[in-house]
């Protein structure tokens, strides 16, 4: 990613700490909106994290997940999660983010029964299940959207960040 | 493909060549130790995988030390040859494998199959038809097709040992190596380099971004110690201060006359250049500036000349001064020569009066003396005429001109000599005077020549006037001096100015280009390269993930065929046991699964780990069961259709040699079966309680001229 957008996303998660991954969710939400999405669920407490549709594409369900240590861990409810959007007809995706300069998004294609749940994964294992049309289409908007966005009050940043989804017709916030 | 004979010819203890048929479904090889039945075993194993018998562990010491020749005599040189008849599929075929006498360790073996058609393979060849023959490899048929007593204990006392028995003896050989393969690569370590290497572009990338950000920092630090602000830190600057650079010098050019190409302002390049030569232009080749020298020497030139003029000027006036003083105060130098001619004659009178007056005094004494010495008192001797008192008279007239004349003389002489000398001195301080006065105006004509000839002025202008012209000639070399340093000066300003400018103008340029290196090296996901590695990683990641997929695939296809086989295997170890020991404690493999491994094990009704509970014969018992299991699966679905066991009795009473007995029987049914042993209850066993068919060889005493042989060799 480009430095400026590695500077605040590191300034970001040391601001907002536990919040950080949420707040990430939604900057991905915003690009995906600013790609072109015609339709985007987001949730915050509870399902999968993101539905999106995008034009000329199979719509998808997105479980986000960031890291520091560049390996992540997905719970069985969140895999179910998938599994369950997989049988209605959405393409399960899980979306990661690591914390280093190079590191940009993977979106991995979720197979049940190949990731297996509490089951520690390197986000290097999960390279090989990207889907780098998607991941095209959201690089540039994801930077966008940090250098635009992400310099949030420090008491309701997810407010701040739920209000710029709102200004976009295609979201719906859960 | 079962072996149908073996001739072994100089192999260990075997000498002279020799053949045993192997062709009967039980063959027994009967002898007293050190009689050479366990090379026959060894031989087999030598002739089917030469070396590798060798190099790779088995447990058994008689293998690890292995010596081909051990006692054969050493003058011997016929090679060692061990050949193998087989029945395959296609019909017999013969292995040989040959090794010279004078063979050097590492030289290879020669190897030759002749197959059922008749055509000899050697080499790799042959190994390959072995191969393709469904031959075993080592592992497998030291594991499946051999015992030995030496290692009878490991194979079932090592879990390691024990395990990959087991997974033989479930015949899930091919899980096992299909694991052990993917293992090996290790996909987790494929992900841990992939990692580190992301890690260690990820620092270099961080590097390659620092670096440029501290070279901006730097040159910001530099700007600050020059004034510069960070807002003069920009491209519009740069064009000003080029601009500014240009214009400048044009007027500096023009100032100096010069004439010279200044390069367009908006060519940062161009002007960069021009920038660095232009002081030395400036400096070196301005028309105005060459005459400065010049004046200046002309300048220097004079200064001397008026110096020197002035300085013979003062001194000429000066003499003259001191002559008309000395003129003023006496005579002039003709009365001067004149007084001294007059003191000098005064002196001459005083000098004559002085000799008269002592020529006076010599007469008369020589006169008073004559009287005295003619006595004639008062008579004078020259007239001799008689003057009274003559004596005394001329006594009297000797005093006085001897005392008051003789004084009175002298006093004048000396007074005329002191006039002389100062009349004298007069002169000469006159006459030195007029040389000094007439040298000193040689000199200011001289020096009036030269400051003529420096202002090349006529001949009519005098020598004020010279002085005077000098001087205003000087005042206008002067005043072209101070103009020309003037400019100069303006030179040398502008020419710093220039240089401060331009170091500015390098500063600033240094900063755009960091500025835009720091910026252009941010992004790099936009570099081709990167996106090559990025395909490559992925490609490894793909890689990677395939092999653990495999890997875990092939647990979960081992662990569920573990499970089906378990039960088939039990029933026949639990028969071979119960056959060689006749003990119906129901031992059987127990499978652990976990989610990165699968052992094996051999356990109790009870579920609990059976091994530490045996003693060596029931150890024993339990080896040559799991053997025999073994081996009775695979002669049902692998190629190789004989078992070789040395010395199986051993540590077995005699009612488990008779139960051996009975079970190597039974694996007869399934297989051939070649058994070594001591002569004992096992052999009688074998030779009188046995209904199969077997081929019975014993072997007589070794000796060192004939090496082994065969005392006794019959069908039953």
């Amino acid at each position: 990613m480009k430095q400026e957008v590695h500077r605040r996303l590191s300034e970001l998660s040391e601001a907002s700490d536990k919040e950080y991954g949420k707040l990430i969710q939604k900057l991905l939400a915003i690009a995906f909106c600013k790609a072109g999405a015609v339709r985007l669920v987001e949730r915050s407490t509870q399902g999968i994290d993101l539905e999106v549709s995008l034009p000329d594409l199979p719509p998808i369900a997105v479980e986000v997940k960031t890291t520091q240590d560049q390996s992540v861990k997905f719970g069985k409810k969140d895999l179910d999660g998938l599994a369950s959007q997989a049988e209605a007809g959405l393409e399960p995706y899980l979306a990661l983010l690591g914390s280093q300069l190079l590191d940009e998004w993977i979106l991995a294609r979720y197979y049940a029964g190949e990731i297996k749940p509490t089951k520690q994964y390197r986000l290097t294992q999960l390279r090989a299940y990207r889907n780098k049309e998607i991941e095209n289409l959201i690089r540039e908007h994801f930077d966008e959207a940090v250098i635009e966005y992400s310099n949030l009050p420090d008491e309701n940043r997810q407010a701040a960040l739920d209000e710029v989804l709102r200004g976009f017709s295609c979201v719906s916030i859960a | 493909m079962k072996p149908l004979a073996i001739t072994v010819s100089r192999f260990r203890g075997w000498k002279s060549e020799h053949r045993i048929t192997l062709d009967a479904p039980i063959t027994s090889i009967v002898a007293e130790n050190g009689r050479g039945k366990s090379s026959l075993l060894n031989a087999i194993e030598w002739c089917l995988y030469g070396a590798e018998v060798t190099i790779k562990g088995s447990g058994i010491d008689e293998r690890q030390n292995w010596e081909l020749r051990t006692r054969v005599e050493k003058d011997d040189s016929e090679p060692t040859v061990v050949m193998l008849e087989l029945d395959t599929a296609e019909g017999s075929a013969l292995i040989t494998r040959k090794r010279s006498a004078n063979a050097k360790a590492r030289e290879a073996d020669q190897f030759t199959v002749q197959d059922s058609n008749g055509t000899v393979l050697a080499g790799d060849s042959a190994e390959t038809w072995l191969v393709d023959s469904g031959m075993p490899d080592w592992e497998t048929y030291r594991r499946a097709h051999c015992f030995h007593q030496e290692a009878a204990r490991q194979r079932v006392v090592s879990t390691t040992e024990r395990s990959a028995i087991l997974t033989a003896l479930l015949g899930l050989d091919d899980d096992l190596a299909l694991r052990n393969t993917i293992e090996s690569i290790q996909p987790s370590k494929l992900f841990t380099e992939i990692d580190k290497t992301l890690e260690a572009l990820n620092k270099e990338a961080r590097r390659a971004l620092d670096f440029p950000r501290q070279r901006l920092s730097e040159i910001e630090n530099e700007a600050t110690e020059m004034r510069l602000d960070a807002n003069q830190l920009s491209d519009s600057n740069a064009n000003t201060l080029r601009s500014r650079l240009v214009a400048r010098a044009r007027e500096l050019a023009t100032r100096l006359g010069l004439e010279a190409d200044f390069p367009d302002e908006k060519d940062a390049r161009a002007v960069r250049d021009w920038a660095t030569k232009w002081p030395a232009t400036a400096r070196f080749s301005s028309p105005a500036l060459v005459s400065l020298e010049g004046h200046r020497r002309r300048a220097a030139e004079f200064d001397q000349l008026l110096i020197d003029y002035q300085q013979v000027d003062s001194t000429w006036q000066e003499v003259q001064s001191k002559l008309q003083q000395e003129r003023q105060s006496g005579e002039d130098e003709a009365q001067r020569i004149a007084k001294v001619t007059v003191a000098n004659d005064k002196l001459t009178e005083a000098n004559t009066a002085l000799e008269q007056n002592n020529a006076k005094v010599k007469l008369l004494v020589d006169a008073k003396a004559a009287i005295e010495e003619a006595n004639h008192k008062d008579e004078c001797p020259v007239c001799e005429t008689d003057v009274p008192g003559l004596k005394e008279r001329l006594g009297v007239e000797i005093e006085t001109l001897r005392s008051d004349d003789f004084v009175a003389l002298q006093a004048a002489q000396e007074s005329a000599r002191a006039k002389l000398d100062r009349t004298k001195v007069a002169q000469d301080v006159l006459v030195a005077l007029v040389s000094a006065e007439a040298t000193a105006r040689g000199r200011v004509d001289e020096q009036r020549d030269k400051l003529r000839d420096l202002l090349t002025i006529d001949e009519s202008i005098t020598v004020h006037d010279i002085l005077a012209e000098g001087k205003k000639q000087r005042e206008s070399i002067q005043s072209e001096i101070t103009g020309l340093e003037a400019l100069s000066s303006d030179r040398d300003q502008r020419i710093e100015d220039h240089q401060a400018n331009c170091e500015r103008l390098d500063l600033i340029e240094k900063w755009l280009g960091a500025a835009e290196r720091a910026e252009s090296s941010i992004d790099l996901s936009a570099l081709p390269k990167w996106s090559e590695l990025n395909e490559a990683i992925d490609e490894l990641a793909g890689f990677g993930s395939d092999l653990e997929f495999l890997g875990s695939l092939a647990r979960d296809i081992q662990a569920e065929r573990s499970e089906s086989r378990a039960a088939e295997v039990n029933k026949a170890l639990g028969k071979y046991y119960a056959l060689i020991t006749q003990d119906d404690t129901a031992l059987q493999v127990s499978v652990h699964t976990t989610a990165q491994h699968i052992s094996y094990d051999l356990v109790d009704e009870s579920g609990l780990s059976a091994v530490p509970i045996l003693n060596q014969a029931a150890i024993n018992a339990l080896s040559l069961a799991v053997l025999f299991s073994q081996s009775e699966d695979r002669a049902m679905t692998g190629p190789w259709e004989l078992v070789a066991v040395d010395d199986p009795a051993q540590s077995l009473d005699s009612e488990k040699q008779a139960g051996l007995a009975r079970a190597i029987e039974e694996l007869s049914n399934h297989c051939s079966i070649l058994v070594a042993t001591v002569p004992g209850h096992l052999s009688e066993r074998l030779r009188n309680y046995v209904s199969k068919r077997r081929h019975m060889v014993t072997l007589g005493p070794w000796s060192r001229t004939d090496g082994a042989c065969i005392e006794d060799e019959i069908d039953l």
